[in-house]
């Protein structure tokens, strides 16, 4: 199944995005080896030069490393991974304010909301 | 030497009306370029000209530093936009035929491709459908080790699965120090695979640019892009 | 390269060309079992007799010009329709491409005119037998009254003996299947030039051509019977002639082909 991206943003980024979050959510385990550019370009149905762009940006924060006869590996510190999650975490949570925000919504309001949908979902779950 | 097509001042002329005129193009190695047109914006007579079957009016197409001719031959896969194996071969034939004439075929890779679709080797072509027909040409195309493969519009008229096949095909077979040149109208869904596009207009390039680069300044995917640049 | 292509065409062609021949002799050799059987008091009704004729008579003919449609055939489909796209994009010469159909077209051609022989001999074979027979001959001393008869008029004609004339006359021949093989190839490249109707241009063009030809030929058989004032004498040197022309047409119809294949290859 080829990977579900976005036709208005450069591909290379929204690979970057994929990879960083199959990280983040353990998809890939730290130290775990990658699969080749060809087969992930293959799976990603992408071209082959925008995946090798895209890893070697990777490569370049810290979350992929290469040895160099054996192909590339997820990064081995757990700290770089659990600031990323991090960053990821706030900017997710600063759009959805923004967003809010322009709804209309005030601050109390948000919160307010936040907690009776969680309390809703404890319920189903 | 890294550029492998090279156009100057190409021109064909049909009668009066030129299909291509004075295009200027090169195109390096390792690049899978998406050739994109309206109709009879000279597309098809490009690929012909690489490929020797028309002569150009004026201008030159060099291939690896060659006119096209027999060593460029031996060195370009084409796909034409029709189907132009003999009715009367078995698949069999085809394989024995390819292997004879192109030095760089790779049988193995071909046999495993057939057995994928489950195409036997004792299949004839009359018996079978314009889709497997199709499938079948692209398979032989795509089994050479070529350095340059024009594909003229390899996905038009297959249903979209045997779509993404082709187009895992292509990607499986890419090689670093190919070029990949597909002519299609059915942009969005090879967008993906491309590193490049031309824009043909009138048998001159209007652009040439990376998918990336294009989403980038201009925000749009190549397919919106295309839409806005050949309104009518 | 060329032994390749030979392969190839050898491949596309010999179905079809050994079927037609075959049948020839097959039909040539059920004859001769039918006038075995009639020599030896086998009754065959006299309508069968009269369809069995008619059908070999047809397929004499039918074998020839089936022989060379084919081979027609083959040359335009291969290179000027959609099998072109592939033909044409091979790594090889436009001269091994010509040159391979070519020889392809001249061997049946020689084996349709040895089938033709061979089912005539066939059907021939028991009565020449039965004939001997009745007239307590043997087939040498047929043969000897055969070659004098040849060797007069090979003398006559200013030979110095049978063998000569008969090689002059198989040169002649083979001077005209190269000529009307390289002539069908000729038209059928002048044909794919049109835009449309590219079969029926190329009919056209031979009929005009071997029109032309006729004209010429009995010109120049006229001109030399004049000339040299005998018109028997002067025979084998107007087939000469004619031999020579076509020859040269025919080269001359090669280096076209080849200029069309080259330069104006006009696929649809």
């Amino acid at each position: 199944m080829a990977w579900a991206l976005d036709s208005g943003r450069p591909i290379y980024a929204q690979i970057i995005e994929r990879v960083q979050l199959d990280i983040i959510t353990g998809h890939y385990k730290p130290g775990e080896k990658l699969p080749s550019v060809r087969d992930l370009a293959s799976e990603a149905a992408v071209n082959p030069n925008t995946m090798q762009k895209a890893l070697s940006e990777l490569e370049q924060s810290g979350l992929l490393y290469t040895q160099r006869t054996s192909g590339r590996f997820i990064t081995e510190d757990t700290e770089l991974i659990q600031r990323m999650k991090t960053t990821l975490a706030t900017m997710q949570v600063r759009e959805f304010i923004h967003k809010m925000r322009q709804i209309g919504l005030d601050d109390t309001e948000i919160f307010q909301l936040i907690q009776t949908i969680m309390k809703e979902e404890a319920v189903y779950e | 030497m890294s550029e492998l097509l090279i156009c100057r001042e190409l021109t064909k002329n049909f009668g009066n009306k030129p299909a291509l005129d004075h295009l200027n193009l090169t195109l390096e190695r390792g690049r899978i370029v998406g050739l994109l047109g309206p109709n009879g914006s000279g597309k098809t007579t490009l690929l012909k000209l690489i490929n020797g079957l028309l002569v150009p009016t004026e201008g030159e197409v060099l291939i690896d530093g060659f006119k096209p001719g027999v060593e460029t031959k031996t060195i370009v896969s084409y796909l034409p936009d029709r189907m132009y194996l003999g009715n009367w071969m078995k698949v069999c034939d085809l394989l024995e035929y390819y292997a004879d004439f192109y030095a760089d075929f790779d049988r193995s890779r071909a046999d495993g491709m057939l057995e994928s679709l489950h195409i036997r080797p004792s299949d004839r072509l009359r018996t079978m459908s314009k889709g497997t027909k199709e499938k079948v040409q692209l398979i032989l195309t795509m089994s050479r080790r070529a350095q340059l493969y024009c594909l003229d519009e390899p996905i038009a008229g297959v249903d979209p699965a045997a779509r993404d096949y082709i187009l895992s095909t292509i990607l499986n077979n890419y090689d670093e120090n190919a070029t990949i040149l597909i002519s299609t109208h059915l942009i969005s869904d090879i967008e993906n695979i491309l590193d490049e596009v031309l824009f043909l207009k009138d048998g001159q390039l209007k652009l040439q640019s990376s998918v990336d680069e294009i989403r980038l300044t201009e925000g749009t995917s190549v397919d919106a892009l295309f839409r806005e640049v050949f309104k009518c | 390269m060329l032994k390749k292509c030979l392969k190839h065409e050898w491949k596309a062609s010999w179905k079809g060309m050994a079927g037609i021949n075959g049948a020839a002799l097959a039909l040539g050799l059920l004859g001769s079992l039918g006038i075995l059987g009639t020599l030896h008091n086998m009754r065959i009704p006299d309508l069968v007799v009269v369809l069995y004729m008619f059908a070999y008579i047809v397929i004499l003919v039918a074998s020839s010009i089936v022989t060379y449609v084919l081979m027609a055939g083959r040359y335009y489909k291969s290179i000027f329709t959609d099998e072109g796209y592939l033909t044409n994009t091979l790594p090889v010469t436009s001269d091994q491409k010509i040159l391979s159909r070519f020889l392809i077209f001249l061997f049946w051609g020689l084996v349709n005119i040895l089938c033709i022989f061979g089912s005539l001999a066939l059907l021939m074979a028991p009565l020449i037998s039965e004939g001997l027979a009745e007239t307590n001959m043997t087939m040498d001393i047929v043969m000897q009254a055969i070659n004098r008869a040849f060797t007069e008029v090979a003398l006559e004609l200013g030979f110095s003996g049978l063998p000569m004339m008969s090689l002059f006359l198989t040169g002649i021949g083979l001077a005209g299947i190269v000529y009307s093989i390289m002539a069908i190839y000729f038209c059928i490249s002048l044909g794919s030039l049109f835009s449309s109707h590219k079969i029926l241009a190329a009919v056209l063009i031979y009929f005009g051509l071997n029109m032309v030809l006729q004209v010429i030929t009995s010109g120049t058989t006229f001109i030399t019977g004049i000339i040299s004032n005998d018109l028997a004498g002067s025979f084998p040197l107007v087939l000469l002639l004619n031999a020579f022309m076509e020859l040269a047409l025919a080269v001359v119809f090669y280096f076209i082909n080849r200029y069309i294949m080259d330069k104006k290859l006009n696929l649809q």
